[in-house]
């Protein structure tokens, strides 16, 4: 009998863990054929570590909104669902402080935030099914990150199960807070390779009162890029500053997009705070940058389809493409990056003040291939910045390591990796593995 | 066994003077007595040496010698910490870095600033001064602690409620291990992928690894502040306030708090012109742009007035602004007037637990008979209770030992924290059993025996494993173990 087998049976019974088929959508994504949704974190940390004694893999997902980053696992083992604890636990509203389950959806996270103002101001695609602990897991991030930051800033407590069944907290329930190491930044975009998350609390902030969006229409890169130089500079203190080719605009479906030449490229510019502070921003920046060399239009997003916007700047990248490129670079070397890396058949959305690119294809006939990545990669590398893909049957075809190559520090992370999951039980190969064995970041 | 010992240190002053020359190293009696504590006064021990390296590499090469000797050795900025994060339980090397003060790159289009450990905070936010940006994180002692000690220990400061604490603005390391590697973690690009050692970095206490370079990200100063002054004649009001504006969803640039005690012993240090007969001030400050500013401060206003304030004043100009802010982050020097001793406390509560908690000090001080000031990080829940005593009256010693346990007891019973900026250091260690459960610490243990797993680097800090918990009934000299 496998190992698999004997776990299945001695924990099956249990009635607080519930079994199902794997879904479809997660099929070839997680090498199980098997789901259990644990109904309370005992049972939860009991069959963590049935699944540790046995050395079997455990795939942790959320909503299953990210599940093709990294490759999955040579090993069969199963997914470990944790959409049943998704209970608000603790909501002092006016402390700013709220602490739920791993896995409540991040839409009603933010439904019950809005009861009170406030909200988590962390852009998170498929909010209806995305879990805040695959968020936090998976370091979801969007347009607003240059204006609040990301999802580091916010959580400031953590408790989450280790493979040998261990309920282990950190940080705490206060806004400051220095006591222990801050284990919070460890599982904060590890990937479910570390630990199971099992609950958050989080600093949230109060709702503004108004948000706006303007849109800088530019000939050229190389103008876009002196806007984003200026930005830098300018009076007014944008949240976001979205950049869009033509192939990104039109997919996004930004207003005007039909009509651009496919050399213009676009730069919405996001202002949130008091009303009349808004507004004064949207003015100043037709002031500052209307008739700049290169700026063809500045024009403002008009009020009811502000949000639809920040919807589609937060979400469409993620849609029906089958491989999505992230790369990261400084701010000043966006231009050169795009330049090289641009491509009719390719959208682009960068999030320029931070130096974060999206980047995928929009044609199914001209998905780029190895050639085309090794080249943007080499480059990037040689600047200290990085290019990854979401994308597991791409890289699988391509036989491209979907977290870019070896790199020193990874000494150290297999280290920690090895010792917190000295079996290798965890997301096995997804992202960083235990010393020794091979694993998806080093190039194949 | 006492000339072993002395022949053994002259054997390490020796080599640590080959590798960074004779006036590199410290290593007379009197010289040392400097580097017994720091501003935690009541735990101190004497190193066997003190050395100043002027590169990452020296670092590493002192780190290698430390192994090689079986000797503990601990980093040391300026000495500020206030837990007595500095203190060298078991002797051994102090690696001081005030030579390692460069600021390496500047880099204004993409924000951040590469800086060597021993760089002072606020040597930063001059640099940057006409460019119209700053370093974000201002703890009080910004005149003086180095960048090194702010990543160690995650420093705050006034600024911190709305701009977010140094975490918030270190992108990435360089840093020798405590076997004497060398590595680099993160960087100015964001989301490096891998886990972010960066971010687990900050705040471990030197126990994790020896930072010599911090790249930071850097911060555009806001177009206009105002600068509010409340005065109230309750500390209760004061309190109540503090909550009501966090609760109304305002965020401050800076919401913090003085006492009666505080504003006297400022007031006679600086002349701002406090009002000497008020129970408590606030200093608010809402900054961004000019429009709409006036109406922040007018919510502000509007919550002082519901809670009985006294007079809400606004800082007319810059140089006002600058006195008030002087005043508030000077308060600590100040002290000196009012007693010859002091422990300043570091603890957390929800910020809608304030009232009760100021009251709950109050009782504390009658209790013990030791007077107790307060001025605090109050937008964050952060207070910090001054106890004023005579180090020399062993039993006033004893009694400020149970006043601060008491208070930080409290801070745990109401679901807050120990510390929310100055550490664990030694100091705090007996209390991380009460924070956390034996599995809590267990997996914090297991990262500290990962990157320190002999215990030379810093011991006796932090987590109470190892080495012995230091007793804390007596101030003074502790034998080297
Ligand atoms: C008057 C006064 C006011 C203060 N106000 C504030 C405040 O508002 N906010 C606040 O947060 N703190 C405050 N503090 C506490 C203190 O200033 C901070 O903790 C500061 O960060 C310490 O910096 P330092 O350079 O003095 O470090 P040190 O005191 O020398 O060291 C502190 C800790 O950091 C470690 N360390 C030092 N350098 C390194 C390095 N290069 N690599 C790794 N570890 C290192 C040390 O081993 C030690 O554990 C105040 C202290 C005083 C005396």
């Amino acid at each position: 009998m496998s190992s698999l087998d004997d776990l299945l049976q001695t924990v099956r019974q249990r009635p607080e863990i519930d079994w199902q088929p794997l879904p479809e959508a997660w099929a070839e994504l997680v090498a199980a054929t098997h789901v259990a949704r644990p109904q309370s974190v005992e049972a939860l940390r009991e069959l963590l570590r049935a699944a540790n004694e046995r050395a079997v893999p455990v795939f942790p997902v959320g909503g299953g909104t990210q599940l093709d980053w990294g490759l999955p696992a040579a090993r069969e083992g199963f997914a470990l669902c944790t959409q049943s604890l998704r209970q608000v636990i603790d909501y002092p509203a006016r402390d700013m402080t709220i602490t739920v389950q791993a896995g409540l959806t991040w839409a009603e996270l933010a439904d019950r935030l809005a009861t009170e103002n406030q909200w988590l101001p962390v852009d998170v695609p498929f909010a209806q099914q995305a879990t805040v602990a695959g968020s936090v897991a998976a370091n979801i991030s969007g347009p607003r990150r240059f204006g609040y930051g990301t999802l580091r800033d916010y959580v400031i407590g953590i408790a989450v199960v280790t493979p040998d069944g261990k309920l282990a907290r950190a940080g705490g329930r206060v806004v400051k807070n220095v006591a222990g190491y801050d284990l919070c930044k460890l599982y904060t975009g590890s990937f479910g390779t570390l630990a199971v998350i099992v609950e958050l609390t989080f600093r949230v902030r109060p709702r503004p009162e108004a948000s706006r969006l303007a849109c800088v229409r530019c000939a050229s890169l190389a103008a876009a890029d002196r806007v984003f130089e200026r930005l830098v500079r300018s009076r007014t203190r944008p949240v976001a500053v979205e950049l869009l080719n033509h192939a990104g605009a039109v997919q996004l479906a930004a207003p005007g997009a039909e009509s651009m030449q496919p050399t213009q490229w676009l730069v919405f510019v996001g202002f949130e705070g008091f009303g009349e502070t808004v507004d004064w921003q949207l003015k100043q920046l037709a002031d500052e940058f209307g008739g700049a060399d290169g700026v063809e239009a500045v024009e403002v997003v008009p009020e009811p389809e502000t949000a639809s916007i920040w919807h589609r700047l937060t979400e469409r990248r993620f849609v029906s493409s089958p491989v999505l490129f992230k790369a990261g670079c400084r701010p000043s070397q966006l231009a050169e990056f795009l330049d090289l890396a641009d491509d009719a058949a390719l959208a682009v959305q960068a999030h320029g003040a931070t130096g974060i690119v999206w980047l995928w294809p929009t044609d199914p006939e001209r998905v780029p291939g190895r050639d085309w990545f090794d080249q943007i990669h080499g480059w990037l590398s040689n600047r200290k910045g990085y290019l990854v893909v979401k994308g597991a049957r791409w890289c699988r075809k391509e036989g491209v390591a979907p977290w870019g190559g070896e790199r020193p520090d990874l000494t150290l992370m297999h280290r920690v990796k090895q010792t917190y999951d000295p079996n290798d039980i965890l997301n096995p190969g997804r992202f960083i593995t235990a010393e020794g064995a091979t694993h998806s970041m080093q190039q194949s | 066994m006492a000339t072993e010992t002395a022949t053994k240190v002259s054997r390490l002053v020796k080599r640590l003077t080959e590798l960074v020359g004779p006036d590199g190293v410290l290593s007379s009696p009197v010289e040392l007595v400097v580097y017994e504590c720091d501003g935690y006064t009541l735990e101190k021990n004497r190193p066997d040496a003190v050395v100043f390296p002027r590169s990452t590499e020296q670092v590493r090469d002192i780190v290698r010698l430390c192994n090689e000797l079986d000797v503990p050795f601990l980093p040391r900025g300026a000495g500020t910490s206030l837990a007595g994060g500095t203190v060298p339980v078991g002797g051994g090397v102090v690696i001081e870095f005030s030579r390692l003060n460069s600021i390496l790159e500047v880099n204004l289009r993409d924000r951040y600033a590469v800086v060597q450990a021993g760089v002072v905070n606020l040597w930063i936010t001059n640099r940057l001064k006409e460019h119209g940006y700053h370093y974000a994180p201002d703890p009080s002692s910004q005149g003086a602690c180095t960048i090194g000690g702010n990543v160690a220990t995650n420093s705050g400061g006034p600024h911190t409620l709305k701009y977010g604490v140094t975490v918030n603005h270190v992108l990435g390391v360089r840093a020798v291990l405590a076997d004497g590697t060398v590595v680099e973690l993160g960087g100015p690009v964001e989301d490096v992928p891998g886990y972010d050692l960066t971010g687990l970095l900050v705040g471990s206490e030197g126990t994790l690894a020896i930072v010599t370079e911090a790249t930071v990200r850097l911060t555009r100063n806001p177009e206009a502040y105002r600068t509010l002054l409340a005065v109230f004649d309750s500390i209760d009001d004061a309190t109540n306030t503090i909550s009501e504006i966090i609760g109304a969803g305002i965020v401050p640039a800076a919401l913090e708090m003085m006492d009666r005690l505080i504003i006297r012993a400022v007031e006679e240090a600086f002349g701002f012109g406090f009002p000497l007969d008020a129970e408590a001030v606030l200093i608010i400050e809402v900054d961004g742009l000019e429009v709409g500013l006036d109406r922040e401060a007018e919510q502000v206003t509007a919550i002082c007035r519901r809670n009985n304030c006294r007079e809400v004043r606004r800082a007319r100009d810059d140089a006002e602004r600058a006195a008030l802010w002087k005043s508030r982050k000077q308060a600590f020097g100040a002290i000196g007037r009012l007693s010859p001793s002091y422990c300043t406390q570091d603890g957390v509560v929800p910020r809608t637990a304030l009232p009760h908690m100021l009251r709950f000090i109050r009782g504390v001080s009658e209790k013990y008979g030791i007077p107790i000031a307060n001025v605090f990080h109050a937008g964050d829940g952060n207070i910090h209770p001054i106890l004023l005593f005579d180090e020399r009256d062993s039993d006033q010693v004893r009694r400020v030992l149970k006043a601060s346990h008491d208070i930080l007891e409290e801070c745990i019973r109401l679901g807050g924290s120990v510390t929310g900026e100055h550490g664990i250091g030694v100091e705090k260690i007996n209390f991380m059993p009460r924070l956390f459960s034996p599995d809590d610490l267990a997996v914090m243990v297991a990262l500290k025996n990962l990157f320190n797993p002999t215990g030379r680097l810093s011991p006796g800090k932090m987590l109470p494993v190892g080495i012995r918990c230091l007793e804390q009934t007596h101030p003074g000299r502790k034998a080297p173990l």
